[in-house]
């Protein structure tokens, strides 16, 4: 692999960080349920972006994968039982 | 042979009861880096820790024996009630199954030894110096922490606890999780890296097949206890909010607790039903039945153990729809346990068992644990739970389920690897009789208090009138037997040591460990024994294994440990005792990467075994990623319970208000641009370029230098909007917290980039040899993912 | 609201299984002691069988003197038909006594006439270290005794004001967390008079033990 991967990556991550920050100063003029679903979706992009090149997730053997995946499933149950709490 | 310099031979190495202690047994003990010596100083420790906590439950026994009694006032009692169970629990019970998992995980496995020897060390110093640090807090005024095993807050609050003992208790703790997180990562990638040719993982013995599942509790359990205690510590020291406020409050702290501490539960019980299984196999002389079931039973339990914490909250006002979800997952969970039975009790038919001591432990195990088992099936109605919680009958349940099952189980191993681990017999009438005298005095405590279902729990003494009095006073009498008998248990390992020889494989058994006899695995002669960090100057190892290499010692663990352990006293005892503790630290760390530079810590390379399904990973690769999944959990409570806190709490401030959305942005692209630098430098030196290594680490330094002094500037900005003296609120406390523990590993992060500089300006690093510098980049980039996952939930939404 | 409250009266005194321990009569504390008795019987049912396995293998199977230990290496088939077999009656088992369960949550989350039961004797209750404080429109009481009338319907509303606690009536079968900033709502009615102990149920600190209210039912 040569380096215009990462530095592609590297652009896209910035291009969204930016998008993310005109959304968040409401320079795009959307209602803020829209703008937060939109910078949710950027974020999880650039997560997902991150992990597959600079973790290198997407040229690990599949054992890697699944401790990944492991871990952030377990992760985010806690986030999920925690939140399932609220209400009646 | 080895053998002829076994345990009892006193000339070489020192009385082992320390009469003629000399500085060569010392330096053994002290600086071993060896899995079996390490795996002894375990099962050692976590006795005399039983031992304490054994004391402790004797007084509370006594006080409660009679109604109205003053023999304890009530906040020894109460410090009492809640040392006996987070030291039987986390230094005693998880401990004595790590001991085990040390010495024979590799022998069964048919590994050298563990797959890292210093940090195998470094997680056993740092067990005996958490529990040093938790027992010191009996001495600080205030005393110890008070308020049960589970800590909750608010009552651990500064308000409430107001002493120095919870601080330092929690600090304890916090230094246990980290050595449980270093021991966790060290056997997972043993158990997954290590296996010798044939040891495919189906065929793995019992304990080591049990050990891998808890290992991935210990994983994925113990990062939200380290969150929870950050965030305790963080309210008790620096005046956040996240347990004295009603947002967060009781309700978080039961959510962090109990995330962790439920599998904590499995973590206990599942190394003993390892042992049993394999002690079940051997004496009924029959392979283990429904084995792959079996297997996949301990998985269901494992993936389960995290889906039911929330029995432990039912009466809380939590959601109706999650009580039933808990309710089920639950009672389910009863059902891998099922199959577990039947996979022991289906040994044993048409067997021919022998009833042994390790077996009447084995079977005692078993049953106890079906008493106990059942009457957690109690506990998991949300209805029944209504009048249970709280009162004896859990006290019953857990007790049959931790003391029975699991220390049953634990001491069958004792009994069955006595043998193994001294070459020696120990004395089978003895034993039998520390089973019966255990089995009786055990059921005499507990049984009687499933009748006390109105009872509650951690009370010091209760009036004549409640009719509480006759099974107290049973109890207490059962108490009055068990707890002594355990001494047989001591006694009988010490007459061990100067018992008769053992045979190779006394109990006929077909589990590896047994293959290379039962020598006591360390020829140690005077001088070859001579201190040192470099190969060739320890004790060589595994006698009678494959290999004869040397497994060398090393001061850095201790010294390392050490300084960790006094820093995070220091949380208690004032910044001086903090920076000594960090000098100390340094220490240890900076000797430790002197090592490495000088290659002077370097084990030869083990041919290749069974790797599935990691057979392309470099082992410290995978140690990397089983670290970061360990790490991905920590960062997952922390903003699991941002995200609590901003729901529950109705004064959020809109994005832009608190943080600069500018500021931050800068931050990002800073940070990303961080995660390019780092990778470009990976990129240079498999190229062959160190040059371009050394200048892409310098930009990612500096970089991260830029990151911190921002964060830094807008920490001073908000510190200097702060009211002296007065609580931080929510969105700050977390805030804080969240972006501090953050920045703390981005600090980590750079000095291993300047340890990587160090390293590659002295050609360390080529076109082949590169694990280190790509282990740097998987950690640089994960902790940068967590920014972008932290930016957004505190400068965007 | 919930369709199960209509089946208060009849789950409510119903007595599966009863054996007549309970000398008062309350509807929380019968639901509870038949649920209670269907757990007993399901649970040394299956220890008894558990259990009595175990020692018939142990006693039936021992080592007789001189006898060769049994084929350790023999590869047993997976038996899927006995696992299949234990997996699918426990899980059936476990789930009707989930069922059972999820029944009886409906007793104590369904107060006869609702939780805003205009005639339902409504009573905050404050717990602090250590001790119970009670407070209703009505005069039921001061601190450490609540006092209510036979076969009134009561209300209670549950705080705390430091830290947590857990309010319980033990010979009722009642329960619920205190905790700051959190309102657990519970019922009850008795038609027995007499005095009735109240409990904290979870450690607040050097008092828990003596934290004891009384409940007084004339």
């Amino acid at each position: 692999m040569n380096n215009t991967t990462p530095i592609a990556v590297w652009s896209y991550l910035v291009v969204a960080t930016l998008f993310e920050w005109a959304l968040a100063k409401n320079f795009l003029s959307l209602s803020t349920i829209y703008s937060n679903i939109l910078i949710a979706a950027l974020a999880a992009s650039q997560i997902l972006t991150v992990a597959m090149v600079f973790l290198r997730l997407k040229y690990e053997p599949r054992g890697i994968v699944g401790i990944a995946a492991a871990s952030l499933f377990f992760a985010v149950l806690a986030v999920v039982l925690a939140l399932g709490s609220i209400g009646h | 042979m080895w053998s002829r310099t076994c345990f009892h031979d006193r000339k070489a190495r020192g009385h082992l009861g320390g009469v003629s202690l000399n500085t060569v047994w010392l330096k053994r003990w002290l600086f071993t880096t060896n899995h079996k010596d390490v795996g002894i100083l375990y099962l050692v420790t976590s006795f005399y820790f039983a031992f304490l906590a054994g004391i402790l439950a004797f007084l509370m026994r006594t006080q409660l024996a009679f109604p109205s009694e003053t023999f304890l006032q009530p906040p020894q009692y109460n410090e009492a009630v809640t040392m006996h169970g987070l030291i039987m629990v986390l230094w005693f019970l998880s401990p004595l199954g790590i001991a085990f998992a040390n010495y024979f995980v590799p022998l069964q496995i048919g590994a050298a030894d563990v797959a890292f020897a210093r940090l195998n060390a470094t997680s056993y110093w740092m067990y005996v110096f958490s529990g040093i640090t938790a027992f010191a807090s009996f001495f600080v005024p205030g005393g110890s922490p008070a308020s049960g095993w589970t800590n909750y807050s608010p009552l651990t609050s500064l308000q409430f606890s107001p002493g120095s003992g919870e601080t330092l208790g929690a600090a304890a703790l916090i230094v246990l999780a980290a050595s449980n997180t270093v021991g966790t990562v060290n056997i997972l990638v043993t158990i997954l890296w290590h296996r010798a040719r044939g040891v495919s993982f189906v065929k793995l013995p019992m304990f080591t097949m049990f050990t891998f599942w808890t290992m991935l509790q210990f994983l994925w359990a113990f990062p939200s206890l380290i969150a929870g205690l950050i965030m305790l510590e963080a309210d008790r020291l620096l005046g956040t909010s996240f347990f004295t406020s009603t947002a967060g409050g009781s309700i978080l702290w039961d959510h962090v607790w109990w995330f962790f501490g439920h599998p904590e539960v499995y973590i206990v019980l599942l190394p003993a039903f390892g042992i049993v299984a394999g002690i079940i196999a051997t004496f009924s002389g029959r392979p283990v039945y429904a084995r792959k079931p079996l297997f996949a039973a301990v998985g269901i339990v494992v993936l389960l153990s995290y889906m039911v914490y929330g029995h432990h909250m039912f009466l809380t006002g939590i959601s109706l729809t999650e009580r039933e979800v808990f309710t089920i997952n639950t009672e389910m969970i009863s059902v891998p346990f099922g199959v577990l039975m039947l996979s022991f009790i289906g040994t044993l038919y048409k067997g021919a068992v022998k009833l042994t001591t390790p077996m009447l432990f084995a079977l005692g195990s078993v049953v106890i644990f079906v008493i106990g088992g059942l009457s957690g099936v109690f506990n998991s109605s949300l209805a029944l739970d209504i009048a249970l919680r709280g009162t004896y009958f859990v006290v019953a349940h857990f007790h049959y389920v931790m003391v029975g099952a699991s220390e049953f189980g634990l001491f069958a191993g004792i009994y069955y690897w006595l043998p193994k681990m001294t070459g020696r017999m120990y004395n089978e009438t003895l034993g039998k009789i520390h089973f019966i005298l255990s089995f009786v005095g055990f059921n005499l405590i507990f049984f009687p208090m499933f009748f006390l279902e109105s009872m509650p729990r951690r009370i010091v003494t209760y009036a004549a009138s409640t009719g509480w009095g006759p099974a107290n006073f049973i109890a207490t009498v059962g108490a009055f037997i068990f707890i002594p008998s355990q001494l047989l248990l001591v006694y009988n390992m010490g007459m061990t040591l100067r018992g008769p020889r053992a045979p190779a494989n006394p109990w006929n058994s077909t589990d590896r460990e047994w293959a290379s006899g039962t020598s006591m695995p360390h020829a140690v002669g005077a001088s070859s024994h001579g201190i040192g960090n470099g190969l060739g100057n320890g004790v060589p190892h595994s006698a009678s294994e494959s290999v004869h290499e040397a497994s060398p010692l090393s001061t850095r663990p201790i010294i390392l440990c050490l300084g960790f352990a006094v820093s995070m006293a220091g949380l208690a005892f004032g910044l001086p005792v903090i920076i000594v503790g960090l000098v100390i630290l340094a220490g240890g760390v900076v000797g430790w990467a002197w090592d490495d530079y000088r290659g002077r810590f370097r084990l030869p390379e083990e041919e290749e075994g069974e790797r599935w399904p990691f057979s392309k990973v470099p082992k410290d690769k995978l140690a990397m990623w089983t670290f970061l999944g360990s790490e991905a959990v920590l960062f997952g409570v922390l903003l699991g319970s941002y995200a609590f806190i901003r729901v529950n709490f109705p004064y959020w401030p809109a994005p832009g208000s608190l943080h600069d959305i500018n500021v931050g942005s800068v931050d990002t692209i800073i940070v990303i641009t961080s995660s390019l630098t780092a990778y470009l430098g990976l990129q240079s030196i498999k190229a062959g370029s160190k040059r371009g290594l050394i200048g892409w680490l310098g930009v990612t330094l500096l970089l991260g230098i830029l990151s911190l002094a921002i964060k830094g500037s807008e920490w001073y900005g908000l510190v200097q909007g702060l009211a002296p003296g007065a609580q931080i609120g929510l969105p700050l406390s977390s805030y804080f917290v969240t972006t501090g523990i953050h920045s703390a590993h981005v600090l980590a992060g750079m000095f291993l980039i300047i340890y990587l500089v160090k390293r590659a300006a002295t050609g360390g690093f080529s076109a082949e040899r590169y694990g280190t510098v790509e282990n740097f980049n998987l950690y640089w980039s994960f902790v940068n993912c967590v920014w972008l996952v932290v930016f957004p939930l505190f400068y965007l939404l | 609201m919930c369709p199960l409250s209509l089946n208060l009266d009849r789950r409510g005194r119903s007595s599966l299984l009863r054996h007549g321990l309970l000398a008062i009569s309350a509807p929380t504390a019968d639901t509870w002691q038949s649920l209670y008795d269907l757990y007993w019987v399901l649970a040394v049912a299956a220890g008894t069988i558990t259990i009595g396995a175990l020692v018939l293998f142990v006693t039936k199977y021992r080592a007789r003197p001189g006898s060769s230990p049994v084929q350790h290496d023999e590869d047993r088939k997976i038996p899927v038909r006995t696992v299949l077999v234990i997996v699918i009656v426990m899980a059936s088992v476990l789930a009707g006594a989930g069922y059972a369960s999820f029944h009886a949550i409906g007793v104590y989350n369904n107060p006869p006439n609702g939780w805003n039961d205009p005639n339902a004797l409504h009573v905050n209750v404050t717990g602090q270290r250590f001790s119970w404080s009670f407070n209703c429109t009505s005069g039921c009481g001061v601190a450490a005794v609540l006092t209510v009338p036979r076969n009134k319907i009561v209300i209670l509303n549950i705080t705390s004001i430091d830290v947590f606690h857990s309010f319980g009536i033990p010979d009722l079968r009642v329960k619920a967390d205190a905790i700051p900033g959190k309102y657990n709502l519970i019922w009850f009615q008795v038609s027995t008079a007499g005095t009735y102990r109240i409990l904290c149920y979870e450690l607040c600190g050097a008092g828990h033990a003596f934290m004891i209210a009384k409940l007084v039912v004339t």
